[in-house]
């Protein structure tokens, strides 16, 4: 069974339609890209499907495994394993990362019923992934995302997947505004993340970051559509010839 | 979609915990105040002629006077002659714990507040080595209990009701009191000064460090009364207290009137901490009931490097009025001031401080956080003075405030005067809000709008929480997130 | 009535000339009223914690005004006329809807003693930007309506030496105006009231710059009543001597989506006196303001005062405020700096006062009044 499922989905917003009908299939163990150029509906997706207010589906379905999410709160939709890497994640001062992630940690095991993480548990994890994603270990002393460089606010984004371990991640534009080296981690993060059991989805208008995370399938939007959709190769096509030759199309 | 509405504001009403009634036989004066209602205060106290003087004096200043109009607040008149000026429990007063009333003892284990000396204060694990605290609790108009005496006693510590203090130290009491806080200070002070029932009285003597927290428990229970305490803390050199401070009422549809002074005194080297939470009942949504929250409050540095720190979280009353402040008349003494004050429903707060440097290198530190839900109204009003002797003092204020919701309103007003060019003064306020954007964050990661908002407020306030007791810190966080119920939603 | 002194001259309109007390449009009844209503302001009281108002009102009662300079422009596409012009009567319109004649006893008794009144009005026109020169008499009762009419744009050069006047200006729809007040040392009392008003994506610069007067007082308000709207207000003091500088500055956001800055440093010296109190209030249906007000005080001796208030007064959620406000000396690590460079210490204290100052008096001539040119 997929583990994402978008049927002939419309969204509007202020509105204006934004998606135009979208299908999309995520099965588990998949890795999948969204490329298109700006202002194609790509972020208007993602935003979608973890449940902006303001994002208002007019027809069509999201299915994540058994569940519609349009019947769903933004927390319940979390809670069921769906995560988004924002494009330009808020800062909220005084709330250090540490309370954040414990409380989002407990709100998803006491959703799903089961027991929560040890202190001693989540520190350690915490601590390990700090490691792999090179952060300052002070880093989760600080509020979240208070005063953070582009880059920090990136792999926090990547460390809270990791830590959450959803079953679907959005990953909106994640690879924007990162150096070579930052962009490196934020693969290794990608990759460590990525099993059998879960999916990734990227948003990105660049072919960049898909040379060091694989995709198993590309698909271009243009103009709130998937007009087109293939392998990892598709990547390198638009890489040399831009998205015009699509729009003829 | 969902149609839930998860806009910040509509996500704050619990109920107010704290607001049942003690059923109780209460001796009452009847309503009114002249002299002799006064009098017969200072006769039920047994009190000698001279403070039966000062507090007449105290009267007729106060008639001389009238309410001051400057505040950022809105209430109906007062009248000052449908209060009853004293209500304290019938029988005689008590000797030891087991003399006192069990419906009374029962209200305190209620509100979690322990009597008993082998407890510790509610929602402290009893396993933890956290340090023991000392309870004064007033009840109405008169202190019921006390405990702790005899190990404070031990270390030379004085922790008793003023009128205890009054029978037992005259001699500190008549040297200090009114010395901080002058009777005709303001109307609400002068209207104290007359009438004041009961408080705590503190004294840590000389190079004492107080063994535990002291905490005086305020409760005002009749109905139709005012609570009139008077609290004076004396820390002589060298010496260090902490003390605490916490205050409810029972639900009732008029407003109740709480005019209270505190008096702080820091001789050389010595330092007072003085916390307060005050969850006195706010009113319900349409703004009916509540305390009148009017407080005096201030702490003088008299002594070089005399350090004093108030700490306050304001979740209760219908109205604050209330300006803890500090005189900094020793060189190289210290003032603080951390305030956390959240407004919700028709709450009106107007609070802040004062830092008046008068001595050499004094330096003060305003921190203050106000958060308005609903259609409340939050104020920060202060004043940092630099006299012309305050060679190289210094002040750092940070003062920002939180909105909630369309309706409600913050504002501040900073006064600062300056009269010396090497003092520095540095002001700062900013206002954000909880915007859909940090929310809609929580949420995405598995937090329900009222969680994510409580921990988004908790955040604001960090540093007021940071300087709290432990245990204060603990109830205070809850404290916000009861008050906040309903505000978001 | 207890209420106040009302002094006694302040119920008549000694002052006003004959010609100008026949126009209707100066509607000085109710200004009358005003002033029999509330009385002359009283010192301590809240706008008037700091500062003595009787100067002012005595200033008016004395009488006795030089005749008016008439202000002047550069381009013909502005238009000055006296009040007593017949063809000043388009005035009506706007007079006195902005000043609030009816709600300020100072701003509605210098209607009542008026010796000079001017209205100007800029019609957008290609070129240079018109200036418009304003030079009032030490010794002058004075009135301006100034109207920036959409699109147009004026730039204001006002230079004051004492004397009373209120200016009322309007900027309509995409106009700009720049306002450029010089203020030099007076022995008079010196007051200044001035409001401005601005209608969807209007721009306004105001800058300052004050020397020290025996009493002077800057009443500055800024409504914004639009959208898109930009008000930019600066100014500079440096006082010494005895002198008494009091500014008032408010500005209104009265409607959503506009952004205001205030930024006023001064360096107060000798005996002097510096008043400031900023106020920003944002009404319930101003959402998405941004509006940031500054402050800095550095005080260069022992004797010199500072009053400081930066308030908010915030009724709306979704808007981006902040104040700070400072008093103190210069920073020692910054002087220890220069002299490290071999700079000696009066010149590295002047260098740095300069720096303060022209931080907020970008004009040349502001910067030479202030004598911190480069």
């Amino acid at each position: 069974m997929s583990l994402l499922e978008i049927s002939d989905l419309v969204v509007s917003v202020a509105d204006t339609e934004i998606l135009r009908g979208i299908d999309l299939t995520v099965n588990a163990g998949e890795i999948h890209a969204i490329m298109g150029p700006n202002g194609s509906g790509k972020s208007t997706l993602t935003s979608a499907l973890a449940g902006r207010e303001e994002y208002v589906v007019d027809s069509g379905s999201m299915r994540l495994g058994e569940a519609d999410l349009a019947s769903l709160e933004p927390e319940e939709r979390s809670q069921r394993g769906l995560f988004l890497a924002f494009q330009y994640p808020v800062e909220i001062p005084g709330v250090t990362n540490i309370e954040f992630l414990k409380t989002a940690l407990d709100s998803h095991h006491q959703a799903r019923g089961c027991e929560e993480l040890s202190a001693v548990d989540f520190m350690r994890r915490l601590r390990e992934l700090t490691k792999q994603l090179e952060l300052d270990p002070n880093f989760l002393k600080r509020g979240v995302n208070e005063a953070f460089s582009g880059g920090e606010k990136k792999r926090n984004e990547i460390l809270q997947m990791l830590c959450l371990n959803p079953r679907v991640a959005l990953l909106d534009e994640t690879d924007s505004g990162l150096d070579i080296d930052a962009l490196q981690v934020v693969a290794q993060g990608i990759n460590a993340f990525h099993r059998p059991t879960n999916a990734v989805v990227l948003v990105t208008h660049y072919q960049r970051l898909l040379n060091y995370v694989t995709p198993d399938y590309v698909h271009v939007m243009l103009d709130g559509r998937i007009v087109k959709s293939g392998d990892a190769s598709l990547a390198l096509d638009l890489e040399e010839r831009g998205y015009s030759w699509l729009e003829q199309a | 979609m969902p149609t839930t509405d998860s806009s910040p504001e509509s996500l704050v009403q619990r109920e107010y915990e704290a607001g049942f009634v003690t059923d109780i036989v209460s001796k009452n004066l009847p309503p009114g105040l002249t002299e002799d209602v006064v009098r017969q205060i200072s006769a039920i106290k047994e009190e000698p002629e001279w403070l039966t003087e000062w507090r007449l004096d105290a009267l007729r200043r106060w008639t001389q006077m009238s309410e001051p109009k400057w505040a950022h607040v809105k209430f109906p008149p007062i009248d000052y002659q449908a209060i009853s000026y004293f209500s304290a429990p019938k029988g005689d007063s008590p000797k030891s714990l087991d003399e006192v009333d069990p419906e009374l003892l029962r209200t305190y284990e209620k509100l979690g507040i322990p009597l008993h000396e082998q407890k510790l204060l509610a929602g402290v694990k009893e396993e933890s080595e956290q340090p023991q605290v000392a309870v004064d609790a007033i009840f109405d108009s008169v202190s019921i209990a006390t405990t702790f005496k005899e190990t404070l006693k031990d270390h030379g510590v004085v922790f008793c009701s003023f009128s205890e203090a009054v029978q037992n130290h005259p001699e500190i009491v008549k040297k200090y009191i009114g010395s901080v806080v002058p009777k005709s200070d303001n109307f609400y002070a002068a209207l104290n000064s007359a009438v004041f029932s009961d408080g705590s009285f503190v004294y840590v003597p000389e190079g004492v460090r107080c063994p535990m927290e002291l905490l005086s428990y305020f409760r005002i229970n009749s109905a139709n009364t005012g609570q009139f305490e008077r609290t004076l803390i004396i820390a002589d050199k060298g010496s260090y207290v902490s003390y605490l401070e916490g205050c409810t009422a029972p639900m009732r549809d008029e407003n109740q009137l709480h005019a209270a002074v505190v008096e702080l005194v820091a001789l050389d080297d010595a330092q007072i901490k003085y916390s307060t939470v005050q969850n006195w009942y706010p009113g319900d949504v349409e703004g009916n009931g509540g305390i009148y929250n009017f407080v005096t409050k201030r702490g003088a540095c008299r002594g070089d490097r005399s350090h004093i720190s108030w700490t306050q979280v304001e979740t209760g009353s219908a109205i604050t009025w209330k300006y803890p402040s500090v005189i900094l008349r020793g060189n190289e003494s210290k003032g603080e001031f951390y305030s956390v004050a959240l407004t919700n429903n028709l709450q009106q707060a107007d609070t802040g401080t004062k830092m008046t440097h008068i001595g050499r290198n004094t330096t003060s530190t305003i921190v203050s956080k106000g958060i308005s839900a609903g259609g409340s109204s939050n104020v920060y009003r202060g004043l940092v003075r630099m006299n012309p002797g305050a060679k190289g003092a210094r002040n750092h204020t940070q003062c920002d405030s939180l909105l909630i919701g369309s309706e409600c309103a913050a504002h501040t007003f900073p006064y600062i005067e300056s009269r010396r060019s090497d003092a520095i003064v540095e002001h700062e306020a900013t206002t954000t809000k909880v915007s859909e954007d940090q929310l809609f964050l929580c949420r995405q990661r598995g937090i329900d709008p009222e969680k994510a908002v409580s921990m988004i407020v908790n955040g604001f306030c960090r540093e007021v929480f940071r300087e709290l007791p432990m245990e204060f810190a603990v109830e205070a966080s809850k404290l916000l997130e009861v008050s906040l119920e309903g505000a978001v939603g | 009535m207890v209420r106040t002194h009302v002094r006694s001259a302040m119920s008549s309109q000694r002052q006003i000339s004959r010609e100008l007390s026949t126009l209707p449009w100066l509607d000085l009844e109710s200004a009358q009223q005003t002033v029999q209503e509330f009385g002359a302001p009283r010192f301590r009281s809240e706008p008037w914690k700091y500062t003595n108002p009787n100067p002012f009102v005595d200033f008016l009662n004395a009488g006795e005004f030089e005749s008016p300079r008439p202000p002047s422009a550069s381009h013909e596409s502005v238009e000055i006329l006296a009040f007593s012009d017949p063809a000043a009567t388009w005035a009506a319109k706007s007079f006195g809807t902005i000043a609030g004649n009816n709600s300020s006893t100072l701003t509605a008794f210098n209607l009542l003693n008026l010796s000079s009144g001017f209205v100007v009005q800029a019609q957008p026109a290609g070129g240079e930007v018109p200036v418009l020169t304003i030079e009032s008499a030490p010794n002058s009762c004075e009135r301006f309506l100034v109207v920036v009419r959409a699109g147009a744009q004026l730039e204001i050069v006002e230079k004051t030496a004492g004397g009373n006047r209120v200016i009322e200006c309007l900027i309509e729809q995409g106009a700009t105006l720049v306002h450029k007040r010089l203020q030099q040392p007076a022995t008079l009392a010196d007051y200044s009231h001035v409001v401005t008003r601005l209608n969807d994506n209007a721009t306004y610069r105001f800058s300052q710059s004050s020397t020290g007067s025996s009493l002077r007082r800057n009443e500055i308000v800024v409504e914004i009543q639009g959208q898109g709207v930009n008000a930019n207000l600066e100014g500079g003091w440096r006082l010494h001597d005895q002198t008494h500088l009091d500014s008032q500055v408010t500005v209104n956001h009265l409607t959503p989506g506009s952004e205001s800055r205030l930024k006023f440093h001064g360096v107060v010296g000798g005996k002097s006196r510096a008043v400031f109190n900023g106020r920003i209030h944002i009404a319930r249906d101003a959402q998405g303001t941004n509006a940031h007000l500054d402050n800095k005080n550095i005080l260069t001796s022992n004797e010199a005062e500072v009053y400081a208030k930066p308030e908010l007064e915030i009724y709306a959620d979704d808007v981006k405020c902040s104040h700070g406000a400072t008093s103190g000396q210069l920073d020692g690590n910054q002087i220890f700096y220069l002299l490290t460079r071999g700079i000696e210490r009066t010149h590295a204290r002047n260098l740095l006062l300069g720096g303060f100052l022209r931080e907020v008096v970008s004009d040349e001539s502001g910067a030479r009044l202030l004598g911190v040119a480069n």
